[in-house]
């Protein structure tokens, strides 16, 4: 627990476990044994005073008095729309649709990173209605009351979606969150320049320690929890989420070797990189890699093109749509996650994306018969099972982000 | 009384200017380096009063400035690279300055701007045009390939160090080059003649008139680069990517772009801006003793 927490901010949370709900008064009393409780289980407190989620250890994110979702059977506003999102992450032929189905506009800003996302949405002043968020801010989202719960009245096509995802173990019941996308971090390759592919290895995070021959041509994400992560993965080290010092600097330090030996580079290019032979071998988001045809140059065919995680414990992310409290529109906004998570139009989006909503519709052997994904980049998509199995990058507490940023500060210092 | 203040009154929107968008942004740096961060989103919350500044991270940045530490390799890359880059621009940038100076009669104006052109489009997407020009089959390598100078393609992005002071000398030369011809531009002809006409040769001339007088104008035109050049990180991201390439920007960068330390970042930009301030103060020095030579 860091100092910098205030502990008035630590009475609303509750504890969820297994399903349990904790509703705690202001008693200190109660508070401590929160506290005991949630040690014990295992579950650090986060930003916010609220449990920080993990698998194993689902969280229920609390409701406050000061902000209830919407009303049932409300009239839809008439618009427009303000959706705030990532650039490039939602198909506009399916923004269109929807504008023309609720006779609304649809206005679509984005943002580049979600520090800047949120230094907009913090300031107060944006007046967005959606916002696509990721699990690492959604505790703090919640804290900060920047988001309203949702009323699932409106969202009858949340049904479609995979079963363990109506009811995330990062937001139990679905209190303010819809499922948008799932991924996975894995490997990308050049079949035709790389012998020792990460498949050669029995655990394939070693090829970047074995890639002298391509120095130069290796990349790693820029993104410390990503590749720090790897680095733990590397070592043998499941948990990806932890805050222990020594283990975050040994696997950064593990990466500082890659600069020695490689001079390894860090970006979130690789869905051109790889393609156009700027890099051999890169860690990749495998929705990066999944479209990765609309890159390749002339004569290159995309079956030079190879894509690896592991088959168990991948690192597997999931984003996910959210209203803010201050929607002037939060009706239509909930129209739009639920447009969204229509078989139809998700499909539609992932085409567009080549990152796949969590639909229950998406059968991942037709997307490859169907040509969505060529065959060899088959790996980067996503079961059902796969999610069952994953091992995801989940929010830390402020001195476990410090640590991890020290340690991604000394290996980018080179 | 009303003429009085008529000509003070003309500094006063460059008083305003400086003083909201300089001296309150400066000393809101301050007070972020010197503040903490809020619990929930980690925003920098600032401290105005001195008197309740915190200086744990800047101890802590400071240590890690020591030889042989992080930030120290970084701060001696970054100078390394600034130096070099505006060694660079000025090889390229000074003949060009001289020559249209000097010697452009007729193709003067058109040249001029040729120079600006640019400005129009932006550093960035200028940074982004050479990654496609330097790519493994991009044009830089297939017309060396094809002119023999090459075997094979050269791995112009594998985070190499020549590539990212290439990209800056390229990205800052015509910010040089303007402020540098107008100072040539301003050297009398009557004084060069003088010179000749005293027996000199043209190297000569240059040596002891030309270049002695254009001091001031490659020391203010070194300024306006090495400046900015100190801040930049995304030449370097988009060049190079290697953290073998990391500039002080890219670490400041990185402490701004998300995590619960905007105090470390802010605390960079502190120490980046006293040693720039302590480069700046040098220049003003020399430019008052130059001038006081000239009288």
């Amino acid at each position: 627990m860091h100092p910098r927490e205030r502990r008035t901010n630590r009475r609303h949370f509750l504890v969820g476990s297994a399903g349990a709900v904790a509703a705690l008064s202001g008693a200190d009393a109660l508070l401590q044994a929160a506290d005991a409780l949630a040690g014990r289980l295992g579950a650090p407190i986060g930003p916010g005073g609220i449990p920080l989620a993990r698998r194993g250890f689902p969280v229920t994110l609390p409701l406050y008095s000061d902000n209830d979702p919407i009303a049932s059977g409300r009239t839809t506003e008439k618009g427009p729309l303000n959706v705030f999102n990532w650039s490039d992450y939602v198909n506009p032929a399916v923004v269109k649709k929807f504008e023309k189905a609720y006779n609304v506009k649809v206005k679509v800003t984005t943002f580049e990173n979600e520090e800047e996302a949120l230094a907009k949405l913090t300031s107060g002043s944006a007046g967005f209605d959606v916002w696509f968020a990721t699990v690492d801010y959604l505790s703090r989202m919640v804290a900060g009351k920047l988001i309203q719960p949702v009323n699932h009245s409106y969202l009858p096509n949340l049904k479609n979606v995979w079963p363990q995802l109506q009811s995330p173990f990062y937001d139990v019941h679905s209190r303010y969150t819809v499922p948008y996308t799932v991924y996975t971090t894995g490997i990308a390759w050049r079949k035709d320049k790389v012998k020792t592919p990460p498949t050669a290895f029995k655990n394939g995070y070693d090829a970047f320690w074995h890639a002298q021959k391509y120095a130069g041509k290796v990349a790693i994400l820029d993104d410390q929890r990503e590749a720090i992560g790897m680095g733990l993965r590397h070592r043998g080290v499941g948990d990806v989420n932890t805050e222990n010092a020594k283990l975050v600097q040994a696997a950064a330090n593990d990466l500082k070797q890659l600069t020695k030996t490689v001079n390894v580079k860090t970006n979130t290019t690789q869905y051109t990189d790889v393609p156009t032979g700027a890099t051999w071998l890169g860690q990749s988001w495998s929705g990066d890699m999944a479209g990765a045809t609309y890159y390749m140059p002339k004569n290159v065919p995309v079956s030079v093109i190879g894509y690896w995680r592991p088959a168990k414990n991948a690192v597997v992310g999931s984003d996910m749509i959210t209203v803010l409290r201050g929607a002037k529109n939060p009706v239509l906004a909930h129209h739009f996650m639920n447009f969204l998570l229509d078989e139809k139009h998700g499909v539609e989006n992932f085409s567009y994306l080549g990152y796949m909503p969590p639909l229950k519709v998406i059968n991942p052997d037709k997307v490859i018969a169907q040509g969505y994904i060529p065959k060899n980049l088959g790996a980067t998509i996503v079961r059902e099972s796969d999610f069952a199995n994953a091992v995801s990058l989940l929010p830390l507490t402020q001195q476990g982000q410090a640590t991890w940023q020290n340690a991604w500060s000394a290996f980018k210092a080179g | 009384m009303r003429q009085r203040l008529l000509w003070p009154s003309f500094a006063l929107p460059g008083a305003i200017w400086l003083v909201l968008l300089f001296l309150v942004p400066t000393y809101a740096v301050l007070a972020v380096a010197f503040g903490s961060v809020d619990p929930i989103f980690s925003n920098p919350v600032p401290v105005w009063d001195p008197l309740h500044w915190q200086f744990d991270t800047m101890r802590d940045v400071l240590r890690q400035l020591r030889p042989g530490e992080p930030f120290w390799t970084v701060f001696v890359r970054t100078f390394v690279y600034v130096t070099l880059a505006l060694a660079g621009c000025l090889a390229i940038g000074y003949p060009v300055a001289y020559y249209l100076s000097r010697h452009a009669r007729r193709t003067k104006k058109l040249l001029l701007v040729l120079l600006i052109v640019p400005f129009w489009v932006s550093y960035l997407m200028r940074m982004l045009a050479w990654v496609g020009l330097l790519l493994p089959d991009g044009l830089v390598n297939r017309a060396l390939v094809d002119l023999g100078v090459l075997s094979h393609p050269y791995g112009w992005l594998d985070g190499q160090a020549s590539s990212v002071i290439f990209a800056l000398v390229y990205g800052y030369v015509p910010y040089l080059i303007l402020p540098l011809y107008a100072t040539l531009d301003r050297i009398e002809r009557s004084v060069l003649e003088a010179g000749r006409d005293l027996g000199a040769s043209p190297l000569h001339t240059f040596l002891h008139v030309t270049l002695p007088l254009s001091k001031h104008g490659i020391m203010a035109a070194s300024v306006l680069v090495a400046l900015p050049m100190f801040g930049d990180y995304y030449t370097n991201d988009v060049i190079s990517g290697s953290p073998r390439t990391t500039m002080i920007g890219n670490q400041i960068n990185l402490f701004f772009q998300g995590g619960p330390q905007r105090t470390v970042g802010a605390s960079l930009v502190v120490v980046l801006s006293v040693l720039l301030a302590a480069l700046m103060s040098y220049y003003l020095w020399v430019t008052v003793r130059a001038s006081r030579d000239l009288v």
